[in-house]
């Protein structure tokens, strides 16, 4: 009796809790941490990021000389055995990770510039200029996709993977225009998007500061998930040949390693794996982070 | 003393706003050729059934009309200019600053992803040319006038950690910010319950005082409208057929419609078995009935009704009827 009035005076004592003003970032990170899948994505892409970046310094051995025989399988000292060369494969993957993630990140910004800019002035405006635009992105969509960056890489004399990354995203921005439009055509009629007018906001001011930063979270969900796609369409480009030969993405590995794979499975399978954890794992990320960054989902 | 002395100075005038807006399956009238003019410092009511046209006129005002509906003619006078003749970036510099206005749905009218005081600041920065640290304290001062308790911490609140009156006082705090010459309030209470609905009111009538600026408040609750306003415009299916001050409004309204929505009122005081109806519905503005809009629903409706248009008279000084019984 006596101890129980006493916890409850405590209770009592204790300063009323109140949220603290956590910051946008965090509250979304809290949000992140529940869901397991979104936090294994996480980790895959965290880890990714930080080999691409540290690759000089964490890679066993240099990616340019032999640092064995050639085609050794996997062991202590080459955890995933050597190539045909005699390279160490896991040095390979790790620097494949560097071009790699580039490949995706910088092929998805510029995609987002093209597409975000195209369906926010057609969502927005509507009419004619919406019909202009979506029939231009109409046509995009449908050329065939692998054929035309195909095409249009070759054109090029120098393969060079900046070329790529610009041929994949001038192809792939219908997508994430149309998305963009949607969104723009139901949040202008939003009564906060008429209020802002009512004060005086310019169009433009309203499409990029009252309305973006409303789907943001679309954008960043969108992102996310088209990376990995960025990273497997290079990687495929590069295996039917018509990749950047200098630049050893995961594609170059594996076309490199393709004649080899009945004697040597282990040098088309670590590049290999390294894509397929990779994508999993920026699309799990995509998927936990839908839900985390919603404000109208509360915790 | 008061009344003679702004009669004539009218803060805007409107005359003969005509907005139409061009559907597919024809024209809706939706404002036809409407008059009214707003006084200085003076709260006019403008009072009609859903879909009379009342909330086209105050977008019309702001020039806020969106495809495909257009102004088509008429004249809206303000500070001495015809508002519809001005340039789009002259009006973006007036809305906001001039001419304000509060929406009916307060908590969608906040943008969910800011803060309230981010968005108020907003507001400020898009009128007014002042350091940081003055806009921070303009907000805390402002939303401190509208209300807020501890404005200095809700500042920091996002919409949805707001009330909805609070929210609704939030956008009056945004609205007023750059002391407005004329606040345009498009049913501000018409979402909130009734202690909230009595709040905003009661602010309402604080600020006007405050701020001196002249009201506009669209509505559609006589009762609501009846608490603030100085000068009543009824509306109907597009058209005002009746506008008078407020207690001529009251005690001598002429029009058979003004009539009906004052005996839909409930009250307390009156016993009767069963509130009374106005039968019908809102005429269909793409083909409206013949001759006064009002003669399929109207008790004391004539043969002639069907076929003549009663035209707006003044039947006594400030008080104009547009019904045929009285021309």
């Amino acid at each position: 009796m006596n101890s129980r009035l006493h916890t409850n005076s405590k209770k009592k004592n204790e300063k009323v809790h109140r949220p603290s003003r956590a910051t946008r970032l965090f509250i979304v990170w809290r949000k992140l941490k529940k869901s397991k899948l979104a936090i294994a994505g996480f980790g895959i892409v965290l880890l990714m990021s930080l080999v691409a970046l540290l690759s000089p310094i964490i890679a066993p051995y240099s990616p340019d000389s032999p640092s064995g025989s050639s085609r050794m399988p996997p062991s202590m000292e080459h955890i995933f055995g050597t190539d045909n060369l005699g390279r160490d494969m896991l040095t390979l993957v790790m620097y494949g990770a560097r071009i790699s993630v580039y490949v995706g990140i910088a092929t998805v910004l510029i995609e987002i510039a093209i597409g975000l800019s195209i369906g926010m002035t057609a969502g927005y405006f509507g009419g004619i200029i919406d019909e202009i635009l979506m029939r231009v992105a109409d046509v995009v969509f449908t050329l065939p996709m692998l054929m035309m960056v195909l095409l249009a890489i070759s054109m090029f004399e120098v393969r060079s993977i900046n070329i790529i990354i610009l041929v994949m995203a001038i192809l792939e921005w219908p997508l994430m225009s149309r998305v963009v439009r949607s969104e723009y055509l139901s949040l202008r009629e939003a009564t906060y998007v008429e209020a802002a007018r009512s004060m005086g906001a310019s169009n433009l001011r309203i499409m990029v500061r009252h309305i973006l930063p409303n789907i943001l979270s679309v954008m960043i969900v969108l992102a996310t998930m088209d990376i990995p796609w960025f990273i497997l369409l290079e990687a495929t480009i590069t295996f039917l040949g018509f990749g950047d030969p200098m630049s050893s993405s995961w594609g170059v590995l594996l076309e490199r390693g393709f004649p080899h794979m009945s004697t040597s499975w282990w040098i088309i399978t670590f590049p290999g794996l390294a894509l397929l954890i990779t994508s999993l794992g920026f699309n799990l990320l995509g998927d936990g982070l839908r839900d985390a960054l919603d404000v109208k989902v509360r915790e | 003393m008061k009344g003679e002395s702004t009669t004539n100075d009218a803060v805007l005038k409107i005359d003969d706003l005509r907005t139409y807006f061009f559907l597919a399956e024809g024209v809706v009238k939706a404002v036809d050729r409407v008059s009214m003019k707003i006084n200085e410092e003076e709260t006019l009511g403008l009072v009609g059934e859903s879909g009379c046209g009342k909330s086209t006129v105050a977008h019309s005002i702001l020039r806020l009309i969106r495809q495909p509906g257009k102004i088509v003619g008429g004249e809206i006078w303000f500070e001495g200019q015809n508002l519809l003749k001005r340039s789009e970036s002259e009006m973006r510099k007036l809305r906001g600053s001039k001419i304000a206005m509060v929406f009916q749905n307060p908590t969608s009218s906040l943008n969910p992803v800011f803060t309230i005081g981010s968005q108020i600041a907003e507001a400020i920065k898009l009128h007014q040319n002042v350091q940081k640290h003055e806009i921070k304290e303009k907000v805390i001062d402002i939303l401190g006038k509208v209300g807020i308790a501890s404005p200095s911490e809700r500042m920091k609140d996002y919409p949805h950690e707001f009330s909805g009156g609070m929210c609704q006082r939030a956008m009056m705090a945004m609205a007023l910010s750059c002391n407005p010459k004329l606040l345009i309030a498009d049913e501000p209470t018409t979402n909130l319950d009734v202690t909230i609905q009595a709040q905003i009111l009661d602010l309402m009538r604080i600020l006007r005082k405050e701020f001196n600026a002249s009201i506009l408040l669209i509505g559609h609750d006589f009762g609501v409208i009846s608490e603030l306003c100085d000068r009543i415009v009824v509306m109907y299916s597009g058209k005002v057929v009746e506008s008078a001050d407020l207690e001529t409004i009251f005690k001598s309204a002429k029009h058979p419609y003004t009539k009906a929505l004052l005996e839909s009122i409930p009250r307390i005081n009156i016993e009767r078995e069963r509130l009374h109806v106005i039968p019908g519905d809102v005429p269909e503005l793409i083909k409206p009935p013949s001759g006064c809009r009002f003669h399929p629903r109207c008790e004391k409706a004539t043969e002639v009704c069907a076929k003549k248009e009663p035209a707006i008279i003044e039947i006594k000084k400030g008080h104009e009827v547009a019904c045929l019984l009285y021309s």
